[in-house]
């Protein structure tokens, strides 16, 4: 039987159309949502609010359900975490004066204040170590305004402003570059962030470095930003590879401080 | 029909309420087990315009993998034997 056409083309002529459907979904996609990622978050936010109180119910709970004997040895553990602390607090207090007094005596005050907020999404939930706040521009937040923990280190900056939510970048985010501080001797480095709350820093292998050592960030407050976890070098290096934690869990982030 | 649309809500749900390590593989396996699914794209696309950072192709760079990984698959379709 004669046929007109050319059965070999027609599963390339299929492909094409296919791909080409599959790229206009693309790019009018991207640029839809481009658009509309404000009202998405805003949209997604009860969703991750409730989940959190949920979540928190739940632990509140599975705490209820365990044994006395477990609850009594937590809680001596507990008490003498804080004794600990309490000692912690008393040193960390007079350390602090100690810098008021000398910032003020150079003219220069300590950064103070700043805008709380709760985390309505934070990693593993996100996969590129950036959290979601409850707080937006009709809180006064603004773009590149530093993020921190209550307790202080600071953790990322805010990279989008949403009217009630806010994007805030980690400092841990893959590839990000932080310029920080080698407490041991001061030696100025590039944190490199790798993701899940960690850094990496390339040292000259002269330079001694032990895990625990600090670092922080080079201005005037010197906050922690990480503790170096482990050392790597080879026999062949020059360099020596550095891996830091950051200086909390960012599973659990629950508040955090946008400073001013 | 209504196969894809279910699993599109649940990845849907998951990508709301559940970690990346779940999600991600869960979009994975849809885009290799239905053909065309477009709804990966669109909802690659919604986890970036979600959690994504500043990154390449306008901070939506999952979007741009789905969209390469369902295309590269076009011609593989019919090597795969468990497509819907």
């Amino acid at each position: 039987m004669k046929t007109n056409y050319h059965p070999r083309n027609r599963g390339r002529g299929s492909f094409q159309k296919k791909a080409f459907i599959a790229i206009l979904v693309c790019i009018f996609g991207t640029a839809f949502f481009y658009i509309a990622k404000g009202t998405l978050v805003r949209a997604a936010s009860p969703v991750w609010q409730g989940e959190n109180a949920i979540s928190r119910r739940l632990n509140f709970t599975v705490n209820f359900m365990r044994s006395k004997a477990d609850l009594v040895k937590e809680n001596h553990e507990l008490r003498e975490r804080i004794e600990s602390y309490d000692l912690l607090l008393i040193s960390c207090r007079l350390l602090s004066d100690s810098k008021n007094s000398l910032l003020s005596s150079l003219g220069r005050t300590a950064v103070s204040g700043g805008i709380s907020a709760a985390v309505l999404a934070h990693p593993p939930k996100t996969p590129y170590d950036t959290l979601i706040i409850g707080a937006g521009e009709s809180d006064g937040i603004s773009v590149e305004r530093a993020v921190a923990l209550p307790e202080g280190p600071k953790i990322g900056t805010v990279f989008e402003v949403f009217g009630r939510e806010s994007k805030v970048l980690l400092y841990s985010a893959p590839g990000r570059e932080t310029m920080a501080v080698l407490e041991r001797h001061n030696v100025p480095v590039a944190l490199i962030g790798r993701g899940g709350g960690n850094f990496e820093i390339h040292l000259p292998r002269d330079v001694e470095i032990e895990m625990g050592d600090k670092i922080v960030s080079p201005d005037l407050d010197a906050v922690l930003l990480g503790v170096v976890g482990d050392v790597e070098v080879e026999p062949t290096d020059a360099f020596k590879r550095v891996l830091v934690s950051g200086p909390a869990n960012i599973h659990t982030l629950r508040f955090v401080t946008v400073l001013p | 029909m209504n196969l894809r649309i279910a699993v599109s809500l649940i990845i849907l749900a998951l990508v709301l309420l559940a970690p990346f390590y779940v999600y991600l593989p869960a979009l994975l396996i849809a885009i290799l087990f239905f053909p065309l699914f477009l709804e990966g794209i669109i909802l690659a696309l919604l986890i970036d315009s979600l959690y994504g950072g500043k990154s390449f192709f306008f901070g939506f760079p999952l979007g741009m993998v789905a969209t390469v990984i369902i295309i590269m698959l076009l011609p593989l379709r019919k090597y795969i034997r468990f497509n819907a």
